[in-house]
């Protein structure tokens, strides 16, 4: 049997750290460097729910982040396409 | 069943930081890569081995939308400054 | 004192505290960006950091509770993100319109550019990824599997080469998506009517809402195809 509590702290660990490169880390003014820090805080919630064995909430975390992801990528894209100042 | 611990933390340190600290996005797309394998290897310790296959799946479609934004991004941001120098 | 439900589990007692201060902390990191940041493409991506710590703060609850109320957070975040990004990119184009010869410079567009990738993930692999994604879809139904059947159509849309969809095959993934919604509600009637069949009103809801999620995802992923991946 695997101590969960490890998992849960590093999912802690993993989220503070994600939000704080997401806020504040390094070349965050790059839009698509912001979104990738998001990335990390994300996984650290995903470890979260597995400690608290929320499988269904899991799988739709993982499945929205893709999406979402597509969504943010795609206005930054178009965005940056007609010239304004992101 | 520790090692498999130790191992998926140590990835997940390797690549929460290269996505942090490294600075090109190619380098980040791999050092995505990285933390989802570690990701994946916490979750087949939990025994939760229809999500690890969802989670490995998920994988390359993620990837695929990184490299597809990326490459265009710097396309568009070259095209941008070539032209500004022929105005 | 704290009042505690009695089918908490004991293990998951230790864990409250703990996570209510990270998702505190990761909120409070969130909403003071929002306030020090200027430009609305950040804001936007930093408004996922504040789901995040809703995701925290509703998960610390460790009961099933929990899990059927981070599903409507999930949709609100996803929609809430899909409805500012096209306020954002409308905005830009009528600030566009309205004077067009000194917003719009040389290097810049209305359109979006042509630009092609050849790579080689995207002809061999979508055929088995979506097959088996889409497949454990509709084995998990409901909102999940509609967003998993989604992500199975997206990487599909987005690889495939078929130009311009005519205007009938969207009209019908609307009417596919109006029926779905119908047999949501006849389900959801159907509890309260005659509560006997609770086991056929839950198939309809939950197949329902798997045709809507994963047509409407499937939207998405054309629209992304129609922006980034035109030749």
């Amino acid at each position: 049997m695997i101590d969960i509590s490890i998992i849960f702290y590093f999912g802690i660990f993993l989220a503070i750290v994600g939000s704080i490169a997401t806020a504040w880390g390094p070349g965050v003014n790059d839009p698509i460097v912001r979104t990738f820090n998001t990335e990390v805080a994300s996984i650290g919630v995903c470890l979260v729910l597995l400690c608290y064995n929320h499988v269904l909430a899991l799988l739709t975390l993982l499945a929205t982040t893709v999406i979402i992801t597509l969504i943010l990528f795609r206005a930054i894209i178009r965005l940056e396409e007609m010239g304004a100042d992101v | 069943m520790e090692i498999i611990l130790i191992i998926a933390i140590a990835l997940m340190v390797i690549g929460a930081f290269g996505i942090i600290f490294l600075k090109k996005p190619l380098d980040k797309v791999i050092m995505f890569s990285i933390l989802d394998a570690g990701f994946v290897l916490v979750v087949v310790a939990f025994k939760y081995l229809d999500v690890a296959m969802f989670a490995a799946l998920v994988d390359p479609l993620s990837t695929l939308v990184f490299i597809l934004a990326i490459v265009k991004i710097n396309e568009i941001r070259k095209n941008k400054v070539s032209g500004e120098l022929n105005d | 004192m704290v009042m505690i439900p009695p089918y908490v589990p004991e293990a998951f007692l230790t864990m409250y505290l703990p996570a209510i201060y990270a998702g505190l902390i990761v909120g409070f990191i969130g909403t003071m960006a929002i306030a020090m940041k200027r430009e609305e493409i950040h804001i936007l991506i930093l408004t996922d950091l504040v789901g995040l710590a809703m995701i925290f703060i509703v998960s610390a609850v460790g009961t099933d509770l929990a899990e059927a109320l981070i599903l409507p957070g999930l949709v609100v975040e996803l929609a809430e993100t899909l409805a500012i990004s096209e306020i954002l990119i409308t905005r830009e184009m009528r600030k566009i319109e309205q004077d067009p010869r000194r917003n719009l410079s040389k290097s810049s567009s209305l359109f979006p550019q042509p630009f092609s990738l050849d790579m080689e993930i995207m002809t061999t692999a979508p055929n088995f990824i979506a097959l088996v994604l889409i497949g454990y879809g509709i084995f998990l139904t409901g909102f999940t599997g509609g967003a998993v059947a989604g992500g199975g159509i997206v990487l599909y849309a987005l690889s495939k080469k078929a130009r311009g969809l005519p205007v009938l095959i969207l009209d019908g993934i609307a009417g596919v998506s109006g029926i779905a919604w119908c047999l949501w509600i006849i389900g959801f009637l159907l509890f309260f009517v005659a509560p006997q069949y609770w086991l056929l009103s839950l198939f309809l809801a939950a197949c329902g809402l798997l045709l809507k999620v994963a047509s409407k995802v499937g939207l998405i992923g054309l629209l992304m195809r129609e922006d980034i991946d035109k030749e």
